[in-house]
């Protein structure tokens, strides 16, 4: 791959490729969350390794380049969404309502799971956005924050609402 | 310390992100090869509709109501319409029955009831677990007559019962609304194929709805019928396995988006979900008559 790098000295797209190699699946699976279907989080990182391949960057801190990397993606993820709001709100009220529960027990989790995944997807969109990056990525605050381009306060605030809001939500879900 | 909400809330995360099946990064640096632009809603609904390998038993057939009348509509005071509709979910290893009961009048109190399981037996799931009523509420689908959804006019992608009742019934007509109103969703992306899935996928959910007149299932199928691009399939069956014929529209991945019509032009659903309406004597009651 590197020798068709025309004038890029070789370890460098070599050391590029490795780590959006690493990252490909985490990145696809973060998408995946936030953007709601694994198709388009496919199309959405590889805009963004298309986006990087051709700046061709140092990648010399791996740590600060994964962060810009989640960074891309949930920006292209925003802006899928915003494209495409109009269409889930469509789906959002032609879907049917809420399930009962099954008897056995992976059933029973797995529609927990989709309820509170349901209810997750209806959350204003900064507040989604922290869910994911908190609970799924497992990122603090401040990294929060960094990732998506607000101050910690506003991350703080924002997972105590849309968890405040889930909770409503589910109350009603048998344990 | 986390809650077991968020406790759970992780699980559910972490969950879905690993149903993303694996996959290779492209290559990079060269011009990639056209990928076919999913919206969400055609993964949603391969999402929803998707069947796989789960034992399902087929039972053609409906044990519940006896008696089919041929013209749906008037309803007795105190009545309602009430519609059973199953669905594969989760790559066919579950079923979800859903029976919704809807009053005629728009704000009236709707109620429903859910069940879950892995095999269906004369046209209903046979339950994993207890049949438990959900909450209903006022104005369906909304819950609250305060809701946006209850709030709105009716329009063919807000299909209330006297919108229904008073809409075109032009083929020609309903078809260009219909385009419109896609294209529209996806917010003047002109691209045929693209705008013409999702107004299958609308039409197919209107029709799932209830109040349709058999005359507006009628057009809305020559509307399909006159769809580019549209495969007819004589003799497919819904997932109950009642047979009609078949119109899809291929998807740029996974299953094409199908409806169902029978003969009588009445919707009975696609290979994964199927629809039935009729009327029953009040909130939650068996129906009393099937109007297909």
């Amino acid at each position: 791959m590197a020798t068709e790098v025309s004038g890029r000295p070789a370890v460098v797209p070599a050391a590029l490729e490795h780590v959006l190699e690493q990252q490909w699946m985490p990145l696809v699976r973060l998408a995946a969350l936030l953007a709601g279907d694994a198709d388009a989080a496919r199309d959405i990182v590889q805009d963004c390794y298309e986006a990087v391949w051709r700046l061709q960057p140092n990648v010399g801190d791996p740590e600060h380049f994964v962060a810009y990397l989640r960074k891309a993606v949930l920006n292209r993820s925003r802006s899928r969404l915003r494209r495409l709001r109009t269409v889930r709100r469509f789906l959002a009220q032609s879907r049917p309502p809420a399930d009962a529960p099954p008897a056995d027990r992976s059933l029973l989790v797995a529609e927990l799971h989709r309820e509170l995944l349901a209810h997750v997807d209806r959350l204003p969109a900064r507040q989604r956005e922290v869910i994911v990056l908190r609970y799924y990525s497992g990122l603090s605050e401040e990294q929060t924050a960094a990732a998506a381009g607000v101050s910690p306060g506003t991350v703080k605030s924002s997972t105590h609402r849309a968890i405040a809001t889930l909770r409503r939500k589910m109350k009603d879900v048998p344990e | 310390m986390n809650t077991e909400l968020e406790d759970s809330l992780a699980d559910a995360l972490r969950a879905k992100a690993n149903a993303v099946a694996p996959s290779r990064m492209p290559r990079l640096g060269r011009a990639a090869p056209a990928r076919g632009r999913l919206v969400p809603l055609v993964a949603a609904a391969v999402a929803a509709v998707a069947i796989g390998g789960a034992a399902i038993v087929l039972a053609p057939g409906d044990a519940a109501p006896a008696v089919k009348v041929a013209t749906p509509g008037a309803l007795a005071p105190g009545e309602v319409y009430y519609s059973l509709r199953l669905t594969s979910q989760a790559n066919g290893q579950a079923i979800m029955e859903k029976q919704l009961w809807q009053p005629r009048q728009r704000t009236g109190e709707w109620r429903q009831r859910m069940a879950t399981g892995r095999t269906i037996e004369n046209g209903r799931v046979v339950p994993a677990g207890a049949v438990t009523p959900r909450p209903g509420g006022k104005c369906y689908p909304a819950y609250k007559v305060t809701d946006e959804n209850c709030t709105a006019p009716g329009s063919w992608l807000n299909p209330t019962v006297d919108f229904l009742a008073t809409a075109p019934r032009d083929p020609a007509t309903i078809g260009e609304q219909f385009h419109a109103a896609a294209v529209a969703q996806l917010e003047g992306d002109q691209s045929g194929d693209l705008a013409y899935l999702v107004e299958l996928r609308m039409i197919g959910e209107l029709l799932a709805g209830n109040g349709v007149p058999p005359e507006l299932s009628g057009a809305l199928r020559q509307v399909v019928a006159a769809m580019p691009g549209i495969a007819v399939t004589e003799g497919m069956a819904n997932l109950t396995g009642a047979q009609g014929t078949g119109y899809s529209l291929p998807k740029p991945k996974g299953n094409p988006q199908t409806v169902i019509f029978k003969a009588d032009n009445t919707y009975l659903g696609s290979p994964t979900e199927s629809i039935r309406h009729g009327i029953a004597p009040g909130l939650g009651q068996p129906p009393s008559r099937m109007l297909d």
